[in-house]
């Protein structure tokens, strides 16, 4: 009696242990293959010159009306004394994260994360315009756009140049290549290349947002030996 | 009236339309100060001044922003050429706008001025002759395709480029 107690017990541990170490190893496997991709995106500090060719060409193919923008080139300068001046740009748009601020308040499963290319997107026809997401972001790059009402960012041209299998306009519009957009679950993927290769950054990586969008910095630094 | 006749009528119409508008331009621009220099009597074609710069309360000559004339044109001079094969150093192109130019309004006016001062000659985007500058009336687009046109490198293959 006391044994088959014993034996009883011994087993239901076990079976719990075994259960719970399974479902703990199953479950980021399980999710890795849910998403079939992962599109991230490098701005080449280094390459870019601020001709704002990319934000004209996103204006233009997703229809953004004027007086918003999802994408902006942030120019910061001149340093430097005339006439050896220089200037430094950042790529102001959504940096797609990983763990994602504005979903996680999105009332409404307006704002949401693409599982199957890694790509924060917007549910226009859900979004009551509350500005949670908005507030939210710690990057600020979403606004309300002023025809549909809805809040609206870059989504890496999944709604119209992705599904034709083309790159995002802002990608092809760039002329000095200093875009490049790819899979990063792809190793042979020139995103993941460049990464492997180039020394880069994200910003604001403290707030455990995991930022997809990369920044190779400008060579200029503004300490010099 | 016949069709043929209609058709004279407009060509006609047009024509005129159009001298009356050319006309008094080409005779005002004739009679500008600057277009009285000598220089004009070999540079008719290319030198005639229609922009802004040729007029007359400026009081600029070709030698304000050219230079002197030198032995020009039997032996080499250091005459300032602003056109894209000139011989003329960049710095000298943009020695002879300074003169009126300063730096910092330019930067005010556009930034990308403050990092092509050195390296490309204002002539290579303004034009001064014609009557008037395409960069005082560039749209957005267009100035993105401009700077495209120095800073781009070989272009990708297509639109269509695979993801």
């Amino acid at each position: 009696m006391k044994n088959s107690r014993r034996l009883f017990l011994k087993s239901a541990c076990a079976l719990v242990v075994g259960a719970s170490g399974y479902t703990v190893a199953q479950g980021p496997l399980g999710e890795a293959q849910q998403t079939t991709k992962k599109y991230a995106l490098i701005h080449d500090e280094t390459k870019c010159i601020g001709c704002d060719a990319c934000s004209v060409a996103c204006r233009e193919v997703n229809n953004v009306p004027e007086g918003v923008t999802r994408l902006r080139i942030e120019r910061k300068g001149p340093y430097g004394e005339y006439p050896e001046q220089y200037f430094r740009f950042t790529r102001h748009s959504c940096q797609h994260c990983e763990d994602t601020p504005c979903v996680k308040v999105c009332p409404t499963g307006a704002a949401y994360k693409d599982e199957a290319t890694g790509i924060v997107s917007v549910d226009a026809w859900k979004c009551v315009g509350c500005q949670y997401c908005i507030a939210a972001c710690p990057y600020q790059v979403r606004f309300i756009n002023p025809v549909t009402k809805a809040a609206d960012k870059c989504d890496f041209c999944k709604e119209t140049r992705l599904k034709e299998g083309k790159l995002p306009a802002c990608v092809s519009a760039c002329p000095t290549q200093a875009l490049t957009f790819g899979d990063l679950q792809d190793p042979d993927s020139q995103v993941v290349q460049v990464l492997k290769h180039t020394p880069n950054y994200r910003t604001k990586t403290e707030l455990g947002t995991r930022p997809k969008l990369f920044r190779i910095g400008s060579q200029d630094g503004e300490v010099r030996l | 009236m016949s069709l043929f006749s209609k058709i004279a009528f407009c060509a006609v119409s047009i024509s005129a339309l159009l001298l009356l508008n050319i006309m008094p331009v080409k005779a005002e621009v004739n009679r500008l100060q600057i277009n009285q220099d000598k220089c004009v009597k070999c540079h008719k074609r290319n030198g005639l001044m229609a922009g802004v710069h040729g007029n007359d309360a400026l009081a600029l000559t070709c030698q304000s922003c050219h230079g002197e004339k030198g032995k020009h044109p039997r032996q080499p001079s250091l005459i300032v050429g602003f056109s894209a094969d000139s011989n003329t150093k960049v710095t000298a192109q943009v020695d002879s706008c300074s003169q009126c130019h300063e730096h910092d309004v330019l930067y005010q006016a556009d930034w990308t001025h403050a990092v092509h001062s050195n390296k490309v000659g204002c002539a290579n985007c303004h034009q001064l002759h014609s009557d008037s500058d395409p960069m005082m009336t560039l749209a957005t687009e267009e100035r993105s395709a401009l700077c495209g046109k120095c800073h781009g490198i070989t272009p990708k293959e297509s639109d269509d480029e695979k993801l």
